[in-house]
């Protein structure tokens, strides 16, 4: 009898003993399960790499889960309260894009398959399978999940910003269109002294390593960063990121965007006193470029603001192209 | 009926001179620096040479910028203007931007007359930078720098 009974207690056990997952994105956390669109009962957000087990687990109208967790490790970034934590209930969104990782050693659990699919198979009744396949059913609940799944994304803050945006600052430097730029722009810029089209040249040396589809018209360098902010550049000197870069750490292939003080053409009458401005692309280290690290319309191994006229300019602007 | 194009002709006339009274009023008043920075000006340019320049850059530079803002020059202000090529041209090999000739940019253009006399008065070495430095002020002046 005792051996049967040691023998349940283990088999119940292994079979109870919870799967442990990692998360692939950050995600709010709720202290209820009711609600997975407002943000009232949004109590803190988890990162990437939170490790936690799956408590129990419901499924909502819109066919995503409400799961109730137990957080074993924060991701680097949360700002969930360990009160939280150690008390709970505390509720995580599982829609479609929502990524787990599975990172204990047991069966294949609901969390790593396909739910719908699952819950369809186990639960559903024939009639409500019938509905599911209804084009304005599958359309209504796609577009509360969609919904669902904006209100779990957290609003990052810029510290995670930052951490997301230095991974995509490397993706950057080492892109195909980055090194194409970087080679075109240091084999076609033959000058060593300014044309007085930076701005152009930085557009065409854009345009040939493929990170600008066609040149914008704008005419005046001072205007670029927020020319190239449209163009699918994001500037790392402004919110959210609020990098603290220069001309000599600016990542390679950025797009160096200056105001200047002095005024230079006879088109700016009524806003005189801003200048031209200047732009210039960082061609790196100056190993691979004959020691040459920046280049607009001539080539230098200086920035403009390490030059003579230097205190003229001001660093405004660090463009890259992010998803690269 | 000759009444009528007489009273326009008049009018129009009379609207015309009154033009040409405000553009040389505004001439005028724009045309001189004063006789005080007119020769700080000049005495500073001229004391510039190769052995100086690279100690003189930033007060050369000011100069510069000083004379940018004079949006009018009249012949008597050539000696002035010749100068500042000559600085232009002592400033290049430490001006790899061009930053010094864009600041002219505008006062090239309105003045272009008295530039291309200047201009003249270099020697042939000297006017082969100003050539180089001459297209900066025409890129500049025509398409911003874009």
């Amino acid at each position: 009898m005792k051996q049967y009974l040691l023998f349940s207690i283990l088999f119940f056990s292994a079979f109870l003993q919870a799967q442990v997952y990692r998360l692939d994105s950050a995600l709010n956390v709720r202290d209820d399960d009711k609600d997975f669109v407002s943000e009232d009962d949004v109590v803190g957000h988890v990162s990437a790499k939170t490790e936690f087990e799956i408590v129990s687990s419901k499924t909502l109208r819109s066919g995503a889960k409400a799961l109730e967790v137990k957080i074993l490790s924060k991701g680097k970034g949360s700002n969930l309260s360990n009160d939280y934590v150690k008390t709970g209930p505390i509720y995580i969104y599982q829609g479609k894009n929502t990524k787990f990782t599975k990172i204990s050693n047991s069966t294949e659990t609901e969390a790593s398959v396909a739910y719908s699919k699952t819950e369809c198979a186990e639960c559903a009744s024939d009639a409500k399978k019938d509905m599911e396949k209804q084009p304005a059913v599958a359309f209504a609940k796609d577009y509360t999940q969609a919904v669902e799944e904006k209100a779990n994304t957290p609003k990052i803050s810029p510290s995670e910003a930052s951490t997301s945006i230095q991974e995509q600052i490397k993706n950057y430097e080492n892109s195909p269109q980055v090194a194409k730029t970087i080679k075109l722009a240091a084999a076609r810029i033959k000058r060593l002294k300014g044309a007085g089209k930076c701005y152009k040249e930085t557009k065409n040396s854009l345009v040939a390593g493929g990170l600008l589809s066609s040149k914008p018209s704008d005419k005046y360098a001072r205007n670029a960063a927020n020319t190239l902010s449209g163009l699918g550049f994001v500037n790392l000197l402004k919110e959210p990121y609020s990098l603290n870069y220069t001309p000599e750490t600016a990542p390679k292939g950025s797009v160096l965007v200056y105001e200047s003080s002095s005024k230079c053409d006879a088109y700016t009458k009524n806003i005189m006193g801003l200048g031209c401005g200047d732009t210039a692309i960082k061609l790196g280290d100056g190993s691979d470029t004959k020691g040459f690290k920046y280049a607009s319309d001539y080539k230098s191994d200086k920035a403009i603001t390490e030059g003579r006229t230097g205190s003229k300019y001001r660093l405004i602007g660090v463009m890259i192209k992010p998803n690269l | 009926m000759k009444l009528l194009i007489a009273t326009i002709l008049l009018f129009t006339s009379l609207g015309y001179s009154t033009n040409i009274k405000q553009k040389n009023s505004r001439k005028i008043s724009n045309a001189n620096i004063t006789a005080n920075e007119y020769n700080a000006l000049l005495s500073g340019f001229n004391s510039l040479d190769k052995s100086n320049i690279d100690k003189n850059f930033k007060s050369a530079l000011d100069g510069i910028e000083k004379l940018s803002e004079v949006k009018l020059l009249t012949e008597n202000n050539l000696p002035l203007v010749i100068s500042v090529l000559k600085a232009l041209v002592l400033m290049d090999p430490l001006d790899p931007s061009r930053t010094a000739p864009q600041m002219l940019t505008e006062s090239f253009h309105a003045n272009t007359s008295i530039y291309q006399k200047a201009f003249k008065q270099l020697s042939s070495d000297d006017q082969k930078i100003m050539s180089d430095i001459i297209k900066v002020f025409g890129a500049t002046n025509k398409k911003g720098n874009g």
